[in-house]
């Protein structure tokens, strides 16, 4: 069930009038934590109507992959709860520490073995063979539970909050397996810490307090991000993937910024309608994007992409390695150590990890940089002002070729043709000029749809919309985003792709 | 009390601006773009009864028990043999149900049909789910407009009578689910959901409007195509339930009365077009099949029933069949047959007044 769909209207319609028509906090939290479950499972179960058949019939077999996947976030949300209380009730130092590493070991445990198990197997295997040390590696055949990385990362945040004494156990299961299945973040984020998110769920939620005109004006400006905008970038990004030997230099360009555009409005789109769709409920969510491609240093990009996970990874990994409390060495491989973690957190995939480490060495350059021109003029300083932003962006591109470059199958045969690491270089080859090109190209509105999409973007960061958008009165607001809403129907693919976050 | 009322307003007025605002946009952009292209196969049939349609005599209108088993050829040369000169067309598309039927043959109507006499249409139920292969498809999209999403809504409130508590609450449910189904069918069409997409694409693209495909028409160009022999079931278990039928024929059914209005339907338009219509019941093998209610009998010149294995054993015959509901070529021209020689009856008593 995807934000942009029709069922989701339908259920979130359904979700938003129970929920306020309910009095005490209490039912409200139940209804959402079966809202959240049921969300969950509609990613796993198909049809629910054919599912509660096949489940009253007790026939499992035709039950389809990873229907029983909603068990294991419950399994997560048993076990925080469990680690919970054991912190709350230890009384030693090293009880804390045994109760918070069972609660590391649990949730890393459960990603590893769907995320990382096969990509561990194999490159051990390749790393074996390397060595001449020939062995048949064997895999399995597992499939990956949508926003098990998110909902593990938020579990974890729960358990190494309270071991840090930052936050008090939860008394009762129901709020912490509400705050773990709140459905508007649960499978693609923004990943909310339990500090910030459990104190709402303690209070009552008021309808008077809900900004009902922000919300809708967030959530359509999501589904214009993801539903027209996402999916055009992604045919152009695609068609350009898929074959970027067969296109000139300028339109590989086109087609590595195109992805860069798809990603963003896919996540940050994603986030928005997320955050809305929350705080139409009472709710509020971490924001997770604030015009990350107009950053003028990779450091600025990280505070302004995917904000809820650059935050948790500085809070609960790199500071937990000691972050820049010892030499510029020790900081610099807490740095690179916490990219390439970041980088693998993606995916399992080595494409992945270079991503991540393309980011870590960007960020020990900067910090570098930035020692170097302390004491530069002020006209080179302004140069760079204006270098800047482009730089960083052209920099975050080349990192895009290894997020996306996937490895291209021979269907028939069933085997990799080109693998991922491949296809990275030949992209990479296409999009800096040094590889091979084609006489493929994208048409000139491509480039005027981008220019105008631009404009757009830079007009909406210095607020120009927001602030007309604020004078309109109630009901201009209200016609706009009907007209709005319609026009941006028309220009929605008839079938979506799913969000690219989720298989994260 | 007095408190919370201005503070709904409040609320209320913006969005009931918001919906207004929403379907006269919708409304404008319907009648600003071009139409949806048709479906594969309603595509061919209603270009060629754009072009051709005013040579027809007869059409048959149904699924694909109508499409597989009715050759226009041989029954033009049985009717022309007794003295009937006419043309046929062959109108049967497959999975066409109610309420799917009637928007096609409006459809059909509202193109030339000068010389249209006589009208078979299948005698069908009226199911309440969206069949799979068209949830999401441009042909689902196609025919959900008000007039059937009205129809479909009377039909999913019809509930199974005399079941127990579970199975009403799972037929709420399915009900729910196919009301659903439906529901976004027709929202897609009436938001005309990608239309600009699709339009922008095929102008960036340069993309070709969809072709005809005259494959579509089937061999003889007059709407009849045989049964896919790929779908045949097997044969074993298929003759055993053609056995089993031979021995307890299919039982009648009335059915609800949403199949019997659609079916009302249907019949009035062909009279209002200044055509009579026939009903057609092809051979089935389940265990019940529709029947019109005595009304929509008497609208109708006649009743063609082939549903009954002890008049006609012939249309039971394994080597006649390639599955429960459909014939084979061989099947197809024993049925054709038989349509022919009901309609050499029907024909000089039921002429139209022109």
């Amino acid at each position: 069930m995807l934000f942009v769909e029709f069922r989701f209207f339908i259920f979130f319609l359904v979700v938003f009038a129970v929920h306020w028509a309910l009095r005490g906090n209490t039912a409200r939290k139940v209804w959402l934590l079966a809202c959240g479950h049921f969300f969950y499972a509609c990613f796993f179960i198909g049809d629910p109507v054919e599912f509660c058949g096949l489940l009253r019939d007790g026939d499992f077999a035709k039950m389809p992959d990873g229907w029983w996947f909603p068990a294991v976030l419950w399994g997560s949300t048993i076990m925080d709860y469990i680690v919970g209380r054991g912190l709350g009730a230890a009384q030693s130092e090293r009880a804390r520490k045994v109760w918070l590493l069972v609660s590391l070991a649990v949730n890393l445990g459960v990603l590893c073995y769907f995320k990382y198990f096969n990509f561990f197997v194999t490159s051990a295997g390749a790393f074996l063979d390397w060595f001449g040390l020939h062995t048949s590696v064997s895999t399995l055949s597992i499939l990956l539970p949508y926003g098990v990385s998110f909902y593990t990362f938020q579990s974890m945040s729960y358990s190494i909050d309270v071991y840090r004494r930052r936050l008090e156990p939860v008394r009762s299961f129901l709020d912490l397996a509400f705050f773990i299945s709140f459905f508007p973040q649960l499978v693609a984020g923004p990943i909310v810490r339990a500090m910030t998110f459990l104190p709402q769920v303690f209070e009552k939620r008021v309808w008077a307090s809900v900004d009902v005109r922000g919300c809708c004006t967030l959530f359509f400006i999501g589904f214009v991000k993801k539903a027209c905008v996402s999916e055009f970038a992604a045919s152009i990004a695609d068609a350009f993937f898929a074959n970027p030997g067969n296109y000139t230099h300028l339109s590989a360009m086109l087609g590595v910024i195109f992805y860069a555009v798809q990603i963003y409005c896919d996540f940050s789109g994603y986030s928005d309608m997320a955050i809305a769709s929350a705080r139409l409920l009472g709710y509020e969510l971490t924001p997770n994007f604030d015009f990350p491609y107009f950053s003028k240093s990779i450091t600025e990009f990280w505070r302004r992409w995917h904000i809820s996970l650059s935050t948790w990874l500085r809070d609960y990994l790199y500071i937990s390695l000691g972050g820049n409390r010892g030499s510029k060495l020790f900081t610099y491989r807490n740095l690179l150590l916490t990219m390439l973690l970041g980088g693998l957190w993606h995916g399992a995939s080595w494409t992945f990890v270079i991503w991540g480490g393309m980011h870590g060495i960007a960020l020990i350059f900067h910090r570098e940089w930035l020692r170097f021109t302390e004491n530069a003029g002020a006209s080179f300083k302004k140069v760079v002002a204006w270098l800047a932003v482009p730089l960083t962006f052209y920099w975050i591109c080349l990192t895009w070729i290894f997020f996306r470059a996937a490895p291209l199958l021979d269907e028939k045969a069933g085997t990799v043709k080109t693998t991922s690491l491949e296809m990275a270089q030949r992209i990479l080859g296409a999009f800096t000029g040094f590889g091979k090109n084609g006489k493929q190209a994208f048409g000139l509105e491509c480039v005027i749809i981008l220019a105008v999409l631009v404009l757009i973007h830079w007009l909406n960061s210095r607020r120009v919309f927001s602030t007309a958008w604020r004078r309109l009165p109630d009901w201009a607001a209200a016609a706009l985003l009907g007209i709005g809403t319609e026009l941006a129907i028309l220009f929605v693919p008839v079938k979506y792709k799913a969000f690219i976050y989720f298989q994260f | 009390m007095s408190a919370h009322r201005p503070a709904l307003l409040r609320t209320t007025l913006p969005v009931l601006t918001a919906f207004l605002a929403f379907v006269v946009t919708a409304w404008l952009s319907g009648n600003f773009l071009p139409p949806r292209e048709l479906p594969s196969a309603i595509r061919e049939k209603l270009a060629h009864l754009a072009t051709h349609g005013d040579a027809y005599d007869v059409l048959f209108v149904g699924s694909s028990r109508i499409q597989n088993h009715i050759i226009p050829r041989l029954f033009d040369q049985l009717a022309a043999s007794a003295d009937q000169p006419i043309q046929s067309f062959n109108a049967g598309i497959p999975s066409m149900h109610a309420p799917e039927v009637d928007w096609f043959l409006e459809q059909i109507l509202a193109r030339p049909h000068a010389r249209l006499r006589w009208v078979f249409v299948e005698a069908d139920y009226f199911p309440t789910q969206l069949q799979e292969d068209q949830q999401g498809t441009l042909r689902g999209v196609a025919w959900h407009d008000w007039p059937r999403f009205q129809q479909l809504c009377q039909r999913l409130l019809i509930m199974k009578k005399g079941v127990g508590w579970r199975d009403q609450v799972g037929d709420t449910f399915e009900r729910l689910r196919d009301f659903l189904q439906h529901l976004a069918a027709f929202g897609t069409r009436a938001t005309h959901l990608g239309r600009g997409t699709q339009l922008f694409d095929r102008w960036r693209l340069a993309l070709p409007p969809d072709s005809l495909n005259p494959e579509k028409l089937g061999p003889n160009r007059d709407g009849w195509l045989g049964a896919n022999l790929d779908e045949n079931d097997s044969s074993a278990r298929l003759a055993q339930v053609l056995a089993t039928r031979k021995a307890s024929p299919p039982k009648p059914q009335q059915a609800d009365r949403a199949s019997q209005a659609a079916l009302a339907k249907l019949l009035t338009k062909i009279t209002r077009a200044g055509a009579v219509p026939i009903i057609v019941i092809p051979p089935r093998a389940r265990a019940n099949y529709f029947i019109p209610s005595p009304e929509n009998a008497s609208r109708a010149a006649a009743v063609i029933d082939l549903c009954d294995p002890r008049r006609h054993p012939e249309l039971y015959d394994l080597e006649n069949r390639i599955d429960l509901s459909h014939l084979n070529l061989q099947g197809a021209e024993i049925f054709t047959r038989l349509l022919a020689e009901r309609f050499r009856q029907i024909a000089p008593s039921a002429s139209p007044p022109r």
